[in-house]
């Protein structure tokens, strides 16, 4: 599978493996932990990594939107690594020249010491059903979808097999959104409770896990 | 008799001490200007070999003269030991001249005052001598070094640290090409090449000898195994509960010191013998690496004046420290080298002539081949060769850095002298010019990074970092010994007690309980790289477990071995490991002990999956090696998903659905041709590389570990190594670091050329496949082993697709 559809809070949400959810009803594209900027405040920084590795991102992200044709892009926080630096640039640019709205919700990555016209900054926000946020926020009982958690899952077969996978994971009232970065880390999660939900994510498919 | 030697004998004479003739050789050697290598073992006297005749042409020098010797020791706990016995021999002939340590532990104090004047002997280690040499005017303040010693070659050449001293001795040889080297090794098997490693491969007509003792030691090897092998567990690596067969080898010797093999094994072991014997309280001590430096010092000094009957340790008491009174050695566990054994049996019966003693209690019934194995090995004096590293360029980056962060350096000068080590002799100028692009443009394309900040090339084409921040950083983090992030232990009122590392800690929260240095302790709070925790009088807790490479049978260990296991199917077997009459009895029972022609493989099925294991008995390196290339070759064949496990024995493939043995031997499986392709492969899909990579990623700089103990951790520069090995393999395979890390796995980890022999010697065998109901004595403790690595042919996703089947 490519997509698995799953309705939270009577809205229909598609949840892709590359990484992100698409909202029908807000024409609205939802990911997280991009980290754009890290090779380069690396490189900056005297640890010398190859500098083309730094684009895949913003060429996925392109070909996604001609893919969904998008109205509205939410990023849920670390949307930049660090402070400004040249790989922000193709960003920049892109933001300029398409009329989608971009919001980004300011993650404990986002310094943000460079102003960005075509980027709405909040600190969360609610659009209903959903309540929005880097952290994990438990806000009136509001289902909150968030980042940061970078969340994986270790799958673990027969004869002492174990594959460690990033995941989306809905529990309970939150749903957590794997890091779209290619160059990012990850915390492993369980399935802790009967209606939790984790769909893993291999480099072509979006498998589900029975609880 | 020349003056010099009237002198030392005078003074060795008013101690009743008589010059043996290793170091009257060496004293001839040093003062016609030789440099060379002294093989000597410890407790033989060899600092006085050397230590005299490089005091005597300074032994009127005033205090103002500069620092004329350079002492390295691998172990920072020697410094101490060896500047009581210089200083006694200074003291003792008054003779005006100072004796300073500089290494980790020097209080800031001292290094003030150091920063103003060296002692005339500086004792150090290879990390604080990089140090030194990355700090400003290390060409003044070494202007006048006329003689650089390396203590315990032996501990040194064998690993990365060995290439540290080679390059920091060409440094200095390079500011004063007079300086005399000389090592000091204990016996490793291949004296002559450590020699031509500490000195430099080129200039071989120089001037250099190789010096050895004929200092014999009889060493005993007694086991202290039960009478019956039932009371034996069949696997397991702990064997704490043979305690009682200890006991009356602790009652009868005044004291005792026990080696295990691990530190949580030593936590372990000195718990249960305190449970044993409580009268011990109070006199008996542990020591490790982890510990703090106070109680380590403090239970080195205890020892040396007989203030207690037993500790318990690891390989950290395996060094040089001399304690006369320790009266027997207990060694638990296989110790996986000759080598290493008799250097731990040589810990009593210190004095010359005395015979050494040591017990060895195995920790499960297979062990019980190895102590015979070791027996025989002790009485024929064989042990192992220390394999050199070379071209480590993650070494080499490190130390430029150092030289860019201090005085700065010209690269055709740098080349010239590094070109003369044996780590480097056979750089080639692409080599050395990616090298140089890497640490001043970041990449070898034409273009230099944006914004890319490290080594600056200066007008005048010298190379040197101006960034501040950037030579911190480098400082903090000099060194080849790569651990996990490690955290301090430390009691609410701030006293030190070790360190732990992060990943342990992390698997425990507040208020739990864990044992570390003989205590329970319960986890007060964990804030700024500290935990801070107060004792507890619980007596359970988690035991403190530490991320240490595991060791492997040497060759000769395995083939020593193999004699053994071959011995079992024949009936005349010698006292020593007649209780393994029983493990044998079960063996034939359940499979069959395979005999020198004849190589075994059992399958058997357990609810794990389906087990197959191979016994090769050819050392856990070398089976890691062969796991992976018959795991390889077989997946070749059909899609197939494998679990490894390996140990010293054998290997196992465990698989979920059978593997017919019969259908894939006709494959030449074990064939060595394109072993070195099927290797690659198998590598190229497995963790062994990646696992390499993560040392060398820390060493050259590409990953920041942080400041040690500081509140700001840099997180936005720290990444895993797994990234990085992914973001190589990606968009720059030919990085040399990276490259790096494919053949340290082919040269160090899979040791290519043993595998070679394994895999002639493995054709030449008979193949017994035994299909068996349950798991055979010898796979126990392979099937049980918890470490594991996967190869796979199938499709990532069908395995995934399998793999979920079972969830439902």
């Amino acid at each position: 599978m490519k997509t698995i559809e799953h309705n939270i809070e009577n809205q229909k949400i598609i949840f892709d493996y590359r990484k992100f959810l698409f909202w029908e009803k807000e024409s609205a594209l939802i990911l997280s932990d991009v980290h754009v900027g890290k090779i380069t405040h690396f490189i900056k920084n005297g640890i010398p990594l190859p500098e083309n590795s730094s684009f895949s991102n913003l060429k996925l992200l392109k070909s996604i939107i001609s893919e969904y044709q998008p109205q509205k892009v939410f990023f849920l926080g670390d949307l930049f690594h660090s402070n400004y630096n040249s790989e922000w640039d193709e960003w920049l640019s892109f933001f300029k020249n398409t009329s989608i709205r971009f919001t980004l919700i300011k993650g404990n990555h986002d310094q943000l010491n460079h102003r960005i016209e075509q980027l709405n900054i909040y600190k969360e926000f609610f659009l209903p059903p959903f309540h929005f946020s880097h952290f994990p926020e438990l806000v009136d009982g509001k289902f909150n979808i968030h980042g940061h958690i970078h969340p994986a899952y270790k799958l673990t077969g027969k004869g002492k097999q174990v594959l460690k996978l990033p995941c989306f994971h809905i529990c309970k009232n939150s749903l957590t959104l794997p890091s779209f970065g290619a160059f990012t880390g990850n915390h492993f999660v369980r399935l802790e409770n009967t209606n939790d939900q984790i769909f893993i994510l291999s480099k072509n498919q979006i498998f589900k896990i029975k609880s | 008799m020349s003056d010099f030697e009237s002198w030392v004998t005078n003074w060795m004479g008013k101690k009743n001490w008589k010059p043996q003739k290793f170091q009257s050789d060496t004293w001839k050697a040093v003062l016609s200007g030789y440099s060379g290598l002294v093989n000597a073992p410890t407790g033989s006297g060899k600092t006085l070999s050397l230590l005299p005749p490089i005091l005597w042409p300074n032994k009127d020098c005033s205090l103002k003269t500069n620092v004329f010797c350079i002492w390295i020791t691998p172990l920072r706990s020697l410094s101490q030991q060896i500047r009581i016995s210089m200083e006694e021999f200074i003291d003792e002939n008054n003779l005006n001249l100072t004796v300073g340590i500089r290494n980790g532990d020097t209080p800031q104090k001292i290094r003030n005052l150091q920063r103003k004047k060296f002692p005339h002997i500086l004792i150090t280690t290879p990390e604080s001598l990089q140090l030194l040499i990355s700090s400003k005017d290390w060409v003044k303040k070494f202007s006048s070094l006329q003689a650089v010693v390396v203590d315990e070659w032996h501990e040194l050449i064998g690993s990365k640290r060995g290439v540290q001293t080679e390059l920091c001795i060409a440094a200095l040889q390079n500011l004063n090409s007079k300086i005399s080297i000389w090592g000091i090794s204990a016996t490793i098997g291949n004296l002559k090449e450590a020699m031509s490693v500490l000195l430099g491969d080129l200039n071989k007509n120089e001037k250099r000898v190789l010096i050895q003792s004929n200092f014999k030691k009889k060493i005993t090897v007694q086991s202290i195994a039960p009478k019956e092998i039932k009371q034996m567990p069949w696997r397991g690596h702990l064997g704490t509960n043979l305690i009682r067969y200890l006991t009356p080898v602790i009652n009868k010797s005044q004291s005792t010191l026990i080696f295990t093999n691990t530190r949580s094994q030593c936590e372990l072991w000195y718990q249960k013998i305190l449970a044993e014997i409580p009268e011990l309280a109070g006199n008996m001590a542990m020591h490790h690496g982890s510990i703090s430096k106070e109680i380590r010092i403090w239970v080195e000094d205890s020892l040396r004046n007989n203030q207690l009957k037993v500790v318990v340790c690891t390989s950290s008491l395996d060094l040089g420290v001399d304690f006369h009174p320790v009266e027997s050695i207990i060694q638990i566990g296989g110790p996986k080298g000759v080598a290493r054994f008799i250097q731990r049996a040589g810990r009593s019966g210190h004095q010359p002539n005395k015979e050494s003693k040591i017990y060895f209690l195995p920790t499960h019934a297979i062990e019980l081949i190895e102590c015979s194995a070791l027996n025989k090995a002790v009485q024929q004096e064989y042990v192992e060769q220390r394999k050199p590293y070379i071209l480590c360029f993650d070494v080499l980056i490190q130390f430029l850095i150092s030289l860019a962060v201090s005085e700065g350096f010209y690269p055709n000068n740098v080349l010239n002298y590094i070109k003369k080590t044996h780590a480097f002799s056979l750089i080639t100028l692409q080599e050395w010019e990616w090298v140089l692009k890497n640490i001043t443009i970041g990449s070898n394309s034409l273009k230099a990074y944006n914004e890319y900040k490290k080594v600056d090339i200066l007008e005048s084409g010298l190379f040197k970092v101006n960034s501040r921040l950037i030579a911190m950083r480098h400082r903090l983090q000099i060194g080849t010994i790569v651990s996990d992030e490690q955290l301090q232990i430390k009691l609410i009122n701030g006293k030190r007690i070790g360190v732990i590392e992060e990943w342990f800690i992390s698997k425990l929260k507040k208020g739990e309980v864990f044992l570390f240095g003989g205590q329970f302790y319960k986890i007060f709070q964990i804030k700024n790289m500290e935990v801070l925790v107060k004792k507890s009088k619980s007596k359970k807790g988690k035991v403190v477990s530490w991320m240490g490479g595991r060791m492997s049978f040497s060759s000769y260990m395995s083939e020593l071995l193999r004699n053994e296991l071959y011995e079992l199917n024949n009936p005349q077997l010698n006292k020593d490991i007649s209780p393994l009459n029983y493990l044998a009895k079960i063996q034939l029972q359940i499979s069959t002990i395979p005999k020198e022609n004849e190589f075994l493989i059992e399958s058997f099925e357990t609810k794990e999956g389906f087990h197959t294991i191979f016994y090769p008995f050819e050392g856990r390196f070398v089976h890691e090696a062969l796991s992976h290339l018959i795991a390889y070759r077989i997946s070749l064949l059909k899609p197939v998903t494998f679990s490894l496990a390996y140990n010293d024995y054998g290997f196992e493939l465990l698989s979920d659905e059978f593997l017919n043995i019969e259908n894939i031997l006709d494959n030449n499986l074990w064939n060595e041709s394109y072993l070195f392709e099927d290797l690659n492969q198998s590598i190229n899909t497995s963790e062994m590389a990646r696992r390499k990579f993560r040392d060398i990623a820390v060493i050259s700089g590409l990953i920041f570990t942080g400041m040690p103990n500081k509140r700001k951790k840099n997180k936005d520069l720290q990444s895993g190594s797994q990234l990085l090995f992914d973001v190589f393999r990606d968009y720059e395979p030919e990085n040399l670091l990276f490259k790096q890390s494919f053949s340290e796995t082919f040269e160090y980890q899979l040791e290519e050329g043993r595998l070679r022999k394994a895999l002639i010697r493995i054709q030449k065998q008979k193949l017994i496949w035994k299909k068996i109901s349950k798991p055979s004595p010898f796979s126990f403790p392979i099937i049980t082993d918890r470490l594991r690595e996967s190869l796979s042919s199938e499709q990532f996703d069908d395995r995934i697709s399998k793999m979920l089947n079972n969830y439902s």
